[in-house]
């Protein structure tokens, strides 16, 4: 493939069963306008790091990107992987990548078992290894003979988790896996990928879906108007910003305690709720003070989240 | 199976299913039973076997189908894909870009190869059963099968480079038709004008056969039309002397020179 992003593949004897990907000053312009600016990025081996921001911040330009299917106007992309007995010319990379894009789309004549072996023939898989995988992302025998114009949304995203699966894959692009489908369904593609990541795989996911990025990722990059504003683990970003303890209580007597509380930021929610923004070193202290006033009847108290440091990255302007 | 068969035997599937195959095998059937069932009423008492004549008739209709057919089985062959959305998951496979194209590119002609086949040769099977020479000028009809396989790759391969440029279906398929129009139809209507409007003398013969034999469509022409058995036949393209090889190599040169812009538009394509 004719390509003006330098990528290079490297062998790498660290990475046995998952592939590093270093992302290095990437930018990619249409026309005069800037998709991302001057990115930098790594996915290191066997980690999940998932991808932040608004719709059109750059997720997909960036995951679009690391797959080759787009060239950036500047920078770099560099793959570490095993390579064993493979030799590392263009193509033969993509032997160890598998790529769910975001609503996946198929032909929609054929069924989901036909189409799953043309896939595995361009992948030189093994076609056998197909019923395997259809019983692990949870495609019925019946439904595998089905056209795939009859698939729900659920079972296509099932059919797009499958090839993406195919042939033991050491990187996984996944762009949106989750997004439209009910509980059950993104409860089953996150098992499955746990599975995948347990067994050394590099995911590198962009997601909507905080709840689940909170428990499922190690790593976050919070992407804005196609600029990284933050990466890190869920402490390090918490850290980073600064964010306030929120302590809840109920009580009686609300208006002794707000003179009491002048120290911390305070904000009335109903006739006997009080809720206290509190610093993380300030937490005991208050917390000690709080539990020995016998007019507080209930007491919450709640760490800040993704979605906290969701809106304190992306939401806030200049940042 | 290589990689490029797999994506070949992908698209003749696909026009299968899409009844491409089924319309093609029919539109040429249709033409070239209804030119071998008029009898051979146009060549008169001239020495002319009824294959050959079949040709000429074949030839002059077979010049507009056979382009429309090719640009309608590949108008669609990328961008089709690319609008569909499975484009982008396609190439994150190892597969070259180029291999997608080609593999495409032979599906299509497949479905040509099956068309100009059957439809063509059911015809000079009825005729050499029905006519009293027999085989006689099945050198010709051989010619004009293999000819028109190449019309159609050139449209195949012009259809390809224009489905790897456009972004949409839609601007695909108008600009299919417009080519069409401009190869098929045009050209030749502006090299007459061309011819009756200009002093005599100011355009040289050999600049104008050169003109004429440039464009695939009326090397196609001038190829079935000029042998000295069909010659005889008709009257303009009879004229220009124009070898084989000449006509062939034109059409095989659109061909390649249609394929190596198409990889590069694909290559260069943005998913």
């Amino acid at each position: 493939m004719n390509s003006v992003t330098p990528q290079e593949i490297i062998e790498d004897a660290t990475c046995v069963n998952s592939a590093r990907v270093t992302v290095e000053s990437l930018t990619k312009r249409y026309g005069d306008q800037s998709v991302l600016q001057d990115f930098s990025l790594t996915l290191n081996g066997g980690e999940t790091l998932a991808l932040l921001g608004h719709n059109g911040a750059g997720k997909t330009t960036l995951i679009k990107l690391i797959c080759g299917l787009i060239t950036a106007t500047i920078g770099s992309i560099r793959y570490h992987f095993s390579m064993n007995d493979q030799s590392a010319n263009s193509e033969q990379w993509r032997y160890q990548l598998g790529y769910l894009p975001e609503n996946i789309a198929f032909n929609q004549h054929v069924s989901g078992s036909e189409l799953m072996h043309f896939f595995a023939r361009l992948k030189h898989v093994d076609p056998s290894s197909c019923s395997e995988l259809f019983d692990r992302v949870g495609l019925a025998q019946k439904d595998q003979s089905r056209a795939v114009r009859e698939y729900s949304k659920g079972m296509r995203q099932r059919l797009g988790l499958a090839q993406a699966l195919l042939g033991q894959p050491k990187l996984l692009l996944l762009d949106e896996p989750t997004s439209g489908l009910d509980p059950s369904v993104r409860r089953d593609i996150y098992r499955i990928l746990n599975e995948y990541k347990s067994n050394g795989c590099s995911l590198l996911i962009s997601s909507h879906s905080l709840d689940e990025i909170e428990h499922h990722c190690e790593r976050v990059a919070m992407i804005k108007q196609g600029k990284l504003i933050a990466q890190g683990s869920r402490q390090e970003l918490l850290t980073q910003a600064h964010l306030p303890i929120v302590i809840d209580i109920t009580s009686a007597q609300i208006n002794p305690l707000k003179t009491q509380l002048t120290n911390y930021h305070l904000e009335q929610y109903g006739p006997q709720q009080l809720r206290i923004h509190c610093e993380r070193s300030q937490k005991m202290t208050l917390l000690k003070d709080l539990t020995q006033d016998s007019s507080i009847s209930d007491l919450q108290v709640r760490e800040p989240g993704l979605t906290d440091l969701y809106t304190y990255f992306c939401d806030a302007d200049d940042r | 199976m290589n990689t490029l068969w797999l994506f070949a035997w992908r698209e003749f599937l696909n026009a299968i299913r899409n009844l491409w195959l089924l319309m093609s095998v029919t539109a040429l059937l249709l033409l070239s039973l209804s030119l071998a069932l008029l009898d051979s009423a146009p060549a008169g008492q001239l020495s002319a076997s009824a294959l050959q004549v079949s040709v000429v008739g074949l030839t002059s209709l077979g010049v507009y189908l056979i382009p429309l057919i090719a640009l309608l089985i590949s108008f669609d062959t990328i961008v089709g894909e690319q609008e569909q959305g499975t484009l982008s998951l396609l190439l994150s496979y190892p597969v070259a870009r180029r291999q997608l194209l080609l593999g495409k590119f032979l599906g299509a002609s497949t479905v040509l190869i099956i068309a100009v086949l059957i439809g063509y040769g059911s015809s000079a099977v009825v005729l050499m059963m029905t006519s009293e020479e027999g085989i006689s000028g099945w050198q010709s009809f051989a010619q004009l099968l293999g000819s028109s396989i190449l019309l159609g790759a050139v449209f195949i391969a012009l259809g390809c480079l224009i489905s790897a440029k456009a972004r949409k279906r839609s601007s695909a398929i108008v600009l299919c038709l417009s080519l069409w129009l401009l190869l098929v139809v045009l050209y030749d209507l502006g090299l007459l004008a061309l011819l009756v409007s200009v002093e005599e003398g100011v355009l040289s013969e050999s600049l104008f056969v050169s003109l004429l034999v440039s464009n695939p469509a009326d090397a196609y022409r001038v190829l079935n039309l000029s042998s000295p058995e069909v010659g005889k036949l008709v009257g303009l393209w009879g004229g220009a002397d124009i070898s084989v090889g000449t006509a062939m190599g034109v059409m095989s040169a659109w061909t390649i020179i249609a394929l190596w812009g198409a990889i590069h538009c694909l290559n260069k394509k943005q998913l």
